[in-house]
């Protein structure tokens, strides 16, 4: 009688134990497989997403142009017409390469920051061979060296660009220059005012030369890409004179 | 003979009935199955060098289950995983009692 009240009581038991482990099991698997439809699910729609703006940026690149060649017509047939509207014409294209709308191309200067692989790097703590500081303090250097147009990574470095950390990377005209692959910095000027001013000790940081390795050359035709954006001004207005 | 009839039906009612148990207690189960085991081997461990009680085994069953969910439980309040704790000391001495079947069970043969 006793053999069979424990026989009975280790089959309960073992129910027990097959019921457990059979829903552990079916439960474990219901969770991988939510977590695989998730992971598959949310991703490729932010891939997409990210396809489709990078296309209709490309177009818009593309309209962008074709309306400035109009442009471009439409100021040189009324720049024809008389030596007035000629001036007028030139100066508003001067201006254009100020505020950095045109393309431009002339002899210059090119910088190349090459990071040096971790071991080797002082900043290597938090994997940040560049700071915006650098490049701040480089066009500085360039702009006081006279240089008339500078771009980085071929963005156009303009009069209201602003340079700045930005999470994992630095924004220059909400266009993202990553801090740790080249950079190179092109400057339009006099080639060797502009050579001798960033040759000139401590015209490159100490870290940035700690942590990249800095080369620049002399070039006879260098391209600087315009801004694309168009300035507006919401609270700066000229004081008119009476 | 008894235990493995016993588990098919588990594992039966395991797939046909499908009961809602919250996903948060995932982890405890799993210790709770750990414990389990343990209890088993010891009872199989038991039975072969026929000194199995019954009352021994039902207690340590559901105490060890249910002192491994406290652990977890426990370990899961203090931010300590002591549920460590539970899979090693149950982890060891199902080995520990699979050498000892081993042993018993060779035993047997050789004497035969």
């Amino acid at each position: 009688m006793k053999n069979f009240k424990s026989q009975i009581s280790i089959g309960l038991i073992c129910i027990l134990l097959g019921f457990m482990i059979t829903y552990q099991f079916k439960m474990i698997d219901k969770q991988n497989s939510a977590a695989a439809v998730d992971s598959n699910a949310t991703t490729p729609e932010i891939i997409i997403e990210n396809e489709q703006l990078k296309t209709s940026k490309i177009d818009m690149q593309k309209k962008i142009d074709e309306l400035d060649v109009k442009t471009k017509e439409y100021e040189n047939a009324a720049g024809g017409r008389d030596t007035a509207s000629e001036l007028l014409n030139k100066e508003l294209e001067e201006t254009r390469i100020l505020t950095g709308e045109t393309e431009v191309q002339g002899p210059g200067l090119i910088i190349y920051i090459e990071p040096k692989s971790d071991v080797f790097g002082s900043r290597a703590t938090n994997n940040q061979s560049i700071y915006d500081s650098d490049l701040v303090h480089i066009v500085n250097e360039l702009n006081s060296a006279g240089s008339e147009a500078i771009s980085i990574n071929d963005i156009r470095y303009t009069s209201r660009s602003g340079i700045r950390n930005a999470g994992n990377a630095i924004l220059m005209n909400d266009e993202k220059i990553s801090y740790n692959s080249r950079v190179v910095i092109k400057a339009i000027g006099e080639n060797d005012i502009l050579y001798g001013a960033i040759d000139f000790s401590g015209a490159i940081p100490p870290d940035l030369i700690d942590s990249c390795k800095v080369t620049f050359e002399k070039s006879d035709k260098i391209t600087v890409p315009k801004y694309n954006k168009t300035y507006k001004f919401e609270y700066a207005k000229p004081i008119v004179e009476k | 003979m008894v235990a493995f009839v016993g588990l098919l039906i588990g594992v039966i009612l395991g797939v046909v009935w499908n009961i809602d148990i919250p996903v948060k207690f995932s982890p405890y189960i799993s210790v709770a199955i750990f414990a389990c085991i343990d209890s088993v081997f010891g009872a199989i461990r038991g039975s072969i060098s026929q000194n199995f009680r019954a009352d021994i085994f039902i207690s340590g069953f559901f105490g060890n289950a249910a002192l491994a969910v406290a652990m977890v439980y426990l370990g899961d309040k203090l931010g300590i995983p002591i549920y460590l704790a539970a899979v090693i000391v149950f982890g060891g001495r199902i080995f520990n009692n699979f050498a000892i079947i081993r042993r018993l069970l060779l035993d047997k043969t050789k004497s035969h």
